[in-house]
């Protein structure tokens, strides 16, 4: 029989997508049903778990109308990360889940995070691992975490809905935190930390294996056939990156989104503050990702707040006077903190700023430094990256919205000093998905997930470093004053924090 | 003694000549003022032809007697202020030389080195009063004999800029106290030139005109120059005084306790005091005041009123200055934790750091364009308060109250921040122009309508309001201290991008 598409399902915080791909990469149907999630107190945020299902249902069934669901070899689903929501034994969920973006275990973090934490686990503390709102719910609802059954992150919700099985895969359920990062095995010394059995977690497989087949109310709820396969996937994250085909040292991918998120291969186990730590969807290997929360979120801000339009119109008009700047914006250098800064210094009281202003600085002058402040954070990243795994990064591919703005590339490279590669093509975190599902097919016939992601992952064009001479030597000796300026002046932001918690 | 007639005042400014007739009550009888603008012929030059200064001084006291149908014999007494340290240079006929260099020419780095290597640098701030800076005459003399030996050599007498319109209406070289220890070849105690600087740095004593206090009259005015402007052969001329020192007179900043604060382009705190006061490292100004037997300290931060200007020009030019500081209202005192750094052009007093710059520091995705206006109104409150800080701590005397000008005082938010930044009360004056008032207050001393300079400023400078702290003043004293850290947290920074 000839089965040519794959499906991925990509629930993330705001959107279910369905996608379906033919064997070459391509997309050839998509459906998108929007989620919504709601903010009950401030740093809370959660969503209804009955409601990805509904969403997948609706997102499925609306794809299958487009192609024939006996075309489709294999589904696959890659997810929001660390969300999770609390299930008793019939499956019904006894709270909202809480979200990724929720921060309302500040002071679990700071009690039990630790440098054992992150060894084991490969999180640094941070109020995004699912650890520390399990350790917050145990403070705070008690009850809720003794009636649990099953601790479900998106992707094990889904895939019980799909199949009846309360599996998931290891790269979907490591960024929980509760999964030892040297074996991809629940930790019971993490577990212990917030007081959860293992039998109160799903059976973990690698990312990329058959889990189980589409039951019958499913592939009716759907328009999926039964009896499809259900491939292990895992995060957006890591399959945005293998949607990238950034399966070998040497090779990253940087998701310019509303956050910025640069991920390296990795084929061994490492522990830094410079990232976190995640199970590539290439089982047995490793992701290393470093975060920077205001990426777009810093250029979207920028037209609203300071220049007072963000307009489509305004926007190309900045780009226009931004690109007539002289690389380095004339000495103005931004820190693109305005939402606290993750990897690598982990401090939530850090604040943007702009240095270096004179007189001859103007609005374009201001929004070329937010694009180079960026750039120069992801240089750092990639160097910390580089001396902490002791391999040099050569190829980079950038994807997510940012990825089509074409002054933004090319001050990445130039300021990474290293080609910097695009797609026109969107979609590249399903794409993953789809990936991991037609190599458990092996829908042509040859096998691997390295393999079929480099197949599969195409159209890339290359954009080269432009600068060379002084203004290379100019942006090394920025980026040399940039890297010094959150040491001076984090004690400045907590002199500011503590005034403002007054 | 009943006083009558009209005292004029003028005010030699780098933008424009000004002419003020005030009355013995102190009103304004009428305002002219003529335009022109200086010259950059090369990166860090600024020069003037001091030919313009007369012209427009010509025509602004024409038009002024004429639009107000003042009879120039009822001009009892004319004074001149203007803007300081510019170096003309006349030869022995009364010509000029070579166009002035303005004070804000900054050429002559290398000779002010050469300077405090020769004199040495402490002694040379103890006997001055102040560093040899760019912007003081000393150094455009020197810069002149090194630099262009054929002017040098015919070079006879010196001049500030409003000396030399002084000079064109009376025929004498003379030269104020105020403004002559701005040329920083001045004993500040003896307010009279310095023979140890004067020799030191090699100059010919008959080069420099004679000194002169600011109510003392010069001379009269010629014959020609009667011609020339409208004014009456034989009116009596004063010394007048540099546009600071006039401009306190003109706000009656004239006894230790009253200071007066420019808000323009720059910033400016100024405080009378009874004795000479040296700041010893040299960081604030220490000149003569134009009133007899008083000093006066002074500090500048070099981007006030120009802070907010580009803030509008760059990121809101399409906003009216009411409206732009209208989006500052509605945000509370600390702009939700973001501070801004005013050295937009680098700084004087009390980081004299040519290389600082500003900053924008806090932003977070909740701050926005009317956080930016409040920031850059406090930063720049703060940056005064560092000035008027050091100079009250030098001043001898206890400071009480502040006469505030500039453009950045018709902010009536900004006023109170600056209220209460600093905590001190600060007044505004009836007249806008306070160098040329008192330019004219100083003629009318000459005049005999009052005996004394203070006595003058009592009866002719009127407070037309007085903004005190308010209440919750301290709001803001946690932001300062965020401003404080910056400088020290960001001063290599800044070396370092100067480097890049």
């Amino acid at each position: 029989v000839n089965r040519p598409l794959v499906v991925a399902i990509d629930l993330s915080t705001t959107a279910c997508k369905t996608v379906a791909f033919e064997p070459g990469g391509d997309p050839v149907a998509i459906a998108r049903v929007a989620l919504t999630k709601v903010s009950p107190r401030p740093g809370w945020q959660e969503q209804d778990s009955q409601g990805w299902w509904t969403a997948a249902c609706a997102a499925l069934t609306e794809l299958m109308a487009q192609v024939d669901a006996a075309d489709v070899a294999a589904i696959c689903v890659t997810h929001q990360r660390e969300t999770f929501v609390c299930l008793d034994e019939d499956g019904a969920a006894l709270r909202p889940a809480i979200l990724w973006l929720d921060t309302r275990a500040a002071s679990q973090v700071g009690r039990l995070g630790s440098r054992r934490i992150h060894e084991v686990s490969g999180k640094p503390p941070s109020t995004t691992p699912s650890l520390y709102k399990l350790a917050w719910l145990a403070d705070h609802e008690p009850d809720v975490l003794r009636r649990t059954s099953t601790v479900a992150d998106v992707h094990a919700y889904l895939v019980r809905r799909l199949t009846g099985r309360w599996v998931t895969s290891w790269a979907s359920a490591d960024p929980s935190g509760l999964v030892d990062m040297r074996t991809f095995e629940y930790s019971p010394e993490l577990l212990a930390t917030v007081g959860l059995r293992v039998d109160q977690l799903p059976e973990l497989v690698a990312p990329g294996v058959t889990i189980g087949e589409v039951s019958e109310d499913a592939a009716l709820a759907t328009g999926l056939q039964t009896g499809l396969p259900v491939v292990a996937g895992a995060g957006d994250g890591q399959c945005a990156g293998l949607g990238a085909a950034i399966c070998e040292e040497g090779r990253a991918y940087l998701n310019l989104g509303t956050a910025v998120t640069l991920g390296c291969h990795s084929e061994r186990y490492h522990a830094s503050p410079a990232f976190r730590t995640l199970s590539s969807p290439v089982a047995g290997k490793w992701t290393l990702e470093a975060v920077l929360a205001s990426g777009a979120l810093s250029l979207a801000w920028f037209g609203r707040e300071v220049a007072g339009n963000d307009s489509p119109d305004a926007y190309q008009r900045l780009e226009a006077a931004a690109a007539e700047i002289e690389p380095g914006s004339e000495g103005l250098l931004f820190l693109p903190y305005i939402s606290g800064v993750g990897t690598p210094y982990w401090d939530a009281a850090a604040r943007g700023a702009w240095v270096g202003l004179r007189e001859r600085h103007g609005l374009a002058h201001m929004y070329r430094a937010v694009l180079e402040g960026i750039a120069f954070e992801q240089q750092i990243a990639l160097s910390m990256i580089g001396s902490e795994t002791g391999s040099d990064t050569s190829m980079i591919r950038a994807m997510g919205g940012g990825s089509r703005n074409s002054l933004w590339i090319q001050v990445l490279a130039d300021i990474l000093g290293k080609p910097v590669e695009v797609t026109q093509r969107s979609e590249t975190t399903a794409l993953g998905a789809a990936i991991l599902a037609a190599a458990a097919m092996s829908v042509d016939g040859e096998g691997g997930v390295v393999a079929t992601a480099k197949r599969m992952s195409r159209g890339w064009r290359t954009v080269e470093p432009e600068l060379g001479g002084v203004d290379a030597e100019r942006y090394r000796g920025l980026a040399d004053v940039y890297a010094r300026l959150y040491p001076v002046l984090s004690p400045i932001f907590s002199q500011i924090g503590d005034i403002e918690t007054d | 003694v009943t006083a009558s007639g009209i005292v004029l005042g003028l005010d030699v400014s780098t933008t424009a000549t000004k002419a003020i007739l005030i009355r013995p009550d102190g009103s304004v009888a009428g305002v002219a003022s003529s335009e022109y603008d200086f010259e950059s012929p090369q990166p860090l030059w600024a020069e003037q032809d001091p030919a313009l200064w007369w012209t427009a001084a010509q025509e602004s006291i024409a038009t002024v007697l004429r639009e107000t149908g003042t009879s120039a014999a009822d001009i009892v007494a004319v004074g001149a202020a203007g803007q300081m340290h510019g170096l003309v240079l006349l030869d022995a006929d009364g010509d000029v030389i070579r166009p002035a260099i303005l004070w804000n020419d900054q050429r002559t780095a290398a000779e002010c080195d050469w300077i405090r290597e020769t004199v040495g640098r402490e002694r040379f701030i103890a006997i001055t009063g102040n560093e040899p800076l760019t912007g003081f005459t000393a150094g455009k003399l020197i810069w002149v004999r090194e630099h262009e030996p054929e002017h040098w050599a015919r070079a006879r007498h010196m001049l500030l800029p409003k000396d030399y319109v002084r000079f064109k209406l009376t025929g004498e070289h003379a030269l104020d106290v105020a403004d002559g220890a701005g040329t920083v070849l001045f004993d500040l105690r003896t307010r009279t030139w310095s023979d140890e600087v004067v020799e030191a740095l090699g100059l010919d004593p008959a080069l420099l005109p004679r000194t002169v206090e600011g109510p003392e009259v010069v001379g009269s005015v010629t014959e020609e120059a009667a011609a020339a402007t409208g004014l009456r052969a034989g009116t009596p001329v004063v010394g007048g005084a540099g546009d600071q020192a006039a401009n306190a007179v003109g706000t009656g900043a004239v006894v230790p306790g009253i200071g007066a604060m420019s808000v323009g382009t720059s910033g400016v705190v100024f405080v009378p005091t009874a004795a000479p006061a040296i700041e010893p490292d040299g960081r604030l100004h220490a000149f003569c005041h134009a009133v007899p037997g008083t000093w006066h300290l002074m500090g500048v931060t070099l981007s006030a009123a120009g802070s907010l200007k580009w803030l509008r020009d760059e990121l809101a030019p399409d906003k009216s200055w009411d409206e732009l500081t209208a989006l500052a209202e509605p945000i509370r005192p600390g702009s939700d934790g973001l501070v801004f750094l005013p050295y937009l052009s680098g700084e004087r007093t009390p980081y004299p750091d040519p290389l600082a710059r500003g900053a924008f520091v806090g932003l977070t995705v909740r701050h926005g364009l009317g956080h930016m206006v409040r920031a850059v109104l406090e930063g720049v409150a703060f940056s005064l308060r560092d000035v008027f800080e050091l100079v009250r701590d030098t001043s001898p005397e206890p400071l009480r109250e502040l006469r505030a000008s500039g453009g950045g005082t018709n902010s009536v938010l900004w006023k109170q921040i600056i209220a209460d930044v600093l905590g001190v009360p600060i007044s505004l004056t009836r007249t806008a122009e306070g160098v040329a008032t008192g330019a004219a207050i100083l003629a009318a001393v000459a005049a005999g309508w009052y005996p004394t300079v203070g006595e003058a400023c009592e009866a002719m400078v009127e407070v037309a309001g007085t903004t005190p702290p308010s209440p919750d003043a301290g709001a803001y004293e946690a932001a300062y201290g965020v401003y404080r850290s910056l400088y020290p947290a960001l001063r290599e920074s800044f070396v370092a991008l100067a480097e890049v």
